[in-house]
């Protein structure tokens, strides 16, 4: 289903759903994923993993391990440079802290979680390197686990790292602590709003660590030549990403790595870090062999990084016209063992659907004795979502309105300053709720023990930096080169985009994803840039082919090639050129090529500007079992401005895969610690995310306000259809059952509990 | 002039309120800004840029016109 706000525009390729180029290798299992590369004499590295979530490394010794026949190679902390300062390196997408990465990767002073790396080996077989691991003497000096917000807040916490002073303070704190920054977002005045209100929603809402689920582990293969160069073969969402990390954690020139992406088995924003690579190079420069690395499921979830659990603490006021007055929001997020909580990003979207005169939101970064928080799809938004649409829900409620009204009424659009200073251009949240409420979900009746909730959503969308480049074959096909990892069909949308600049069939364009060394350098595929930035690199690229192309048209014609014009896949002269013969197509022209000036090619490279906002808006319907607190999605609808869709098929299917992982994570998904901080569900099976059975088919309707920054009026979709969800779930539990849960998961024992103590 | 607004940490150093601030490009603005408050230098070169509503995580050559809106935010990571 497809809704244009905007007056349609016509394309022949844009807009349609074309076989996908990677369908057929991923149905039949030809696709080559990262743990799928070989090499001869090829070694199998191990990494052995703290046993305790806190505590002090007072030594490690590898000589048994590396005694140990078939044993090549065995590292610790004392084969890596010691980045002890602070300093930002270039992780794709924003400035990160390289001691971290370095740290986080390879444990120093300290383990700081169950599952840190305290060393690895490499080994003539998987079998011979477990082996090896068990013969790695560590001694260590257990220190008190920090376990979630508040023992990490105590005035008398253990702290994790003795040179974190909290920032975003008026003044330099004089002692360190655990809270590693504090954020703040304010404008109005928010006890005159409060004053306002006819009604007052304040409430706590808490949101679990939960995991980017993707199915295909971590893996690497590294190899080092005699010249000091290493190759790496990952899955990853940024190979240049990879080498920049890399190179800076091993302090080698970047110059010295290439690296080749694998197929990805998803990422979610989870294959934007290294955890593997540097160890993999390590251990290949060490033994001289290369050195494959790959992560159990176990290890994904012990030690990557999932996204942080979150406390909002929210007051929300509102009159009883149904304009809110006021709101005030505290969010805390575990960073995981070191800064970087998705912190910022919660604060500057919690209020984003929303219109406001006065609100105050603060934000703390905290860190705990837990995995190292990684993005995960839309980073942070989600969880102050959840809070926001929440409240918004029982204020709604509570002032006898409509829910899609109550959010129209207070709804941001063009002209709305964000909460985060940004005036909106032309956005499409209006368009998403008025969407719905014309949906026939929204106005089909419900049966016994069945609610319906809804909730809306913003994700920022961001542009970057981005690569591209063309080749004509000889007959008139095209290939396409790109270096962004296809997560979700970036091949198939360069491959439209392509069709429709050049004018030419979608089958005549062979997409593909290059290594550092074969393209220009894009950042990751993440942040819902890939089609817009990635896109506009490729755009810019046909218009150079086409520019050649009407000048080779224009030679041939002997005329000027201003008088030549590109349409429909032809060159032709305009009128008035006096020229009697008939087009060129771009076949003739490439088979022309060598005696018309040599091949055809050319590329782009760009940093991508006006990324147009997403938002979007989601109805869900539950039916709620009384005697088992058992929660099934009986219907879904997630509505979304795409600007305009590439590939409709794809966006359909983020919007659909979004939804899932945000019902997953409002239903069941959860890391579940012991007092020890050891993660006691570590496995699909009992970390429970959503299978195809236990959803119905989640139908989609693309809104298309497009964003003007686009020559196709692309706006990101990866990331906002996991915002809504946790909120619209929990409020068709609590139109179903008149019961309030505000602590995810709502999971059937805690479901059951609350039902049964009304 | 362009209307300069800070959120968050910047907004403690330069004020809650906008700034009016001639400047031809962002770099230009930037360097004003780092001289007026220079232990803020490092931080506005890390911040990502609302022009006119639109996001720029990297935009010194950006050109500011007389009524542009300014608005530094935080850089902004995904997943």
């Amino acid at each position: 289903m497809s809704q244009n706000a905007d007056k349609p525009q016509s394309y022949q390729w844009i807009g349609s759903s074309p076989i996908r180029p990677d369908g057929i290798d991923k149905v039949t299992g030809r696709a080559n994923f990262g743990a799928d590369h070989n090499l001869p004499g090829m070694l199998h590295g191990k990494i052995l993993r703290s046993p305790i979530a806190h505590g002090i490394i007072k030594s490690i010794d590898l000589s048994a391990a590396l005694a140990l026949p078939g044993v090549f190679a065995a590292i610790c902390r004392d084969d890596f440079p010691d980045h002890t300062t602070v300093s930002g390196v270039s992780a794709g997408e924003a400035p990160a802290d390289l001691a971290d990465i370095a740290y986080n990767i390879m444990a120093r002073d300290k383990v700081l979680y169950h599952g840190h790396a305290v060393a690895a080996v490499a080994a003539s077989s998987a079998e011979i390197a477990a082996a090896a691991l068990k013969l790695v003497v560590v001694e260590y000096e257990e220190l008190t686990p920090v376990l979630n917000l508040d023992a990490a807040s105590a005035s008398d916490a253990p702290i994790l790292h003795s040179n974190q002073f909290t920032q975003g303070l008026p003044e330099k704190p004089s002692s360190p602590s655990n809270i590693a920054s504090v954020l703040n977002f304010k404008r109005g005045d928010i006890e005159k709003g409060f004053a306002e209100a006819d009604v007052i929603i304040e409430q706590q809402y808490t949101t679990p660590t939960a995991h980017q689920g993707y199915i295909e582990p971590h893996a690497v293969t590294a190899s080092c030549n005699e010249d000091g160069r290493a190759n790496v073969w990952c899955c990853t969402q940024g190979p240049f990403v990879v080498r920049s990390l890399t190179a800076s954690v091993l302090d080698w020139d970047v110059g010295r790595i290439k690296v080749t992406p694998s197929e990805i088995g998803g990422g979610f924003g989870g294959k934007t870090v290294v955890y593997l690579e540097p160890l993999a190079v390590k251990l290949a420069e060490k033994s001289s062999r290369p050195v494959k690395m790959v992560m159990s499921r176990e290890e994904v979830f012990r030690a990557t990084g999932p996204t942080s659990a979150s406390r909002s603490h929210v007051k929300l006021g509102a009159d009883k016209n149904g304009k809110i007055t006021a709101v005030e929001i505290k969010i805390e997020c575990e960073a995981g063992a070191f800064k970087g909580a998705p912190v910022g990003p919660a604060c500057m979207t919690a209020l984003a659907c929303y219109d406001l005169e006065n609100f105050a939101i603060s934000g703390y970064d905290i860190v705990v004795n837990k995995p190292k928080a990684a993005a995960y799809r839309a980073p942070g938004a989600p969880l102050s979502a959840f809070a926001i649409e929440s409240a918004v829900d029982e204020a709604a409620k509570k002032l006898q309105l409509d829910p899609v009204d109550f959010r129209l009424n207070n709804a941001a659009k063009k002209g709305t300053v964000a909460p985060y200073g940004a005036k909106f251009p032309v956005i499409g949240l209006v368009e998403t709720l008025e969407a719905a409420k014309a949906h026939p979900h929204y106005s089909a009746p419900l049966g016994p023990n069945q609610g319906r909730g809804i909730a809306s959503g913003f994700w920022f969308n961001v542009g970057m930096q981005s690569s591209a480049a063309i080749n004509i074959n000889e007959n008139g096909t095209a290939t396409v080169i790109t270096a962004n990892p296809d997560i979700g069909g970036s091949r198939a949308s360069m491959a439209l985009m392509a069709a429709e600049a050049l004018g030419i069939p979608y089958d005549k364009i062979n997409a593909i994803v290059a290594d550092t060394e074969s393209s220009g350098y894009s950042d990751v595929t993440g942040g819902s840039r890939t089609t817009f930035a990635t896109g506009k690199a490729v755009i810019q690229t046909a218009e150079k082919i086409i520019d050649e192309l009407r000048t080779r048209a224009a030679a041939l014609w002997k005329i000027e090639t201003e008088q030549v014009e590109w349409k429909d896949g032809k060159a032709h002269p305009i009128a008035g050129a006096n020229v009697d013969k008939p087009p060129f197509s771009l076949e003739d022209l490439s088979r022309s090529a060598a005696k018309t000036g040599g091949p055809i090619s050319a590329r782009a490279s760009l940093t991508a500007q006006g990324a147009g906002a997403g938002f979007g808006t989601h109805i869900c319907d539950v039916e709620v079992d009384p005697e088992t607190g058992k929660t099934q999605i009986i219907r879904y609808t997630a509505i979304q401005d795409a600007g305009k869709a590439i590939h409709r098929a794809y966006v359909e299917g983020q919007l659909q895969g979004g939804a899932t992982q945000g019902i997953g994570w409002a239903l069941n998904e959860e890391y579940v610690f012991d007092d020890r901080g050891v993660m006691q569900n570590p496995g699909f099976l009992d970390y429970r995310m959503p299978v195809a059975l236990d959803l119905p088919m989640i139908d989609t309707v693309i809104v298309e306000v497009p964003n003007p920054s686009h020559p196709y009026g692309v706006r990101g979709v990866g990331e906002t259809p996991i915002v809504p969800p946790l909120g619209a779930v929990a409020n068709a539990i609590d139109s179903a059952t008149n019961t309030r849960i505000r602590d995810l998961p709502i999971s059937p024992p805690k479901l059951l509990k609350a039902l049964t103590s009304v | 002039m362009a209307r300069v607004r800070f959120t968050g940490e910047l907004a403690q150093k330069f004020g809650e309120g906008e700034l009016f601030i001639s400047a031809e490009t962002i770099g230009d603005l930037i360097n004003q800004l780092s001289q007026q408050q220079p232990d803020t230098a490092a931080q506005l070169e890390q911040m990502a840029i609302a022009i006119n509503g639109e996001i720029y995580q990297h935009g010194l050559l950006e050109k500011l016109g007389e009524e542009t809106d300014v608005c530094f935010i935080p850089p902004i990571s995904a997943g």
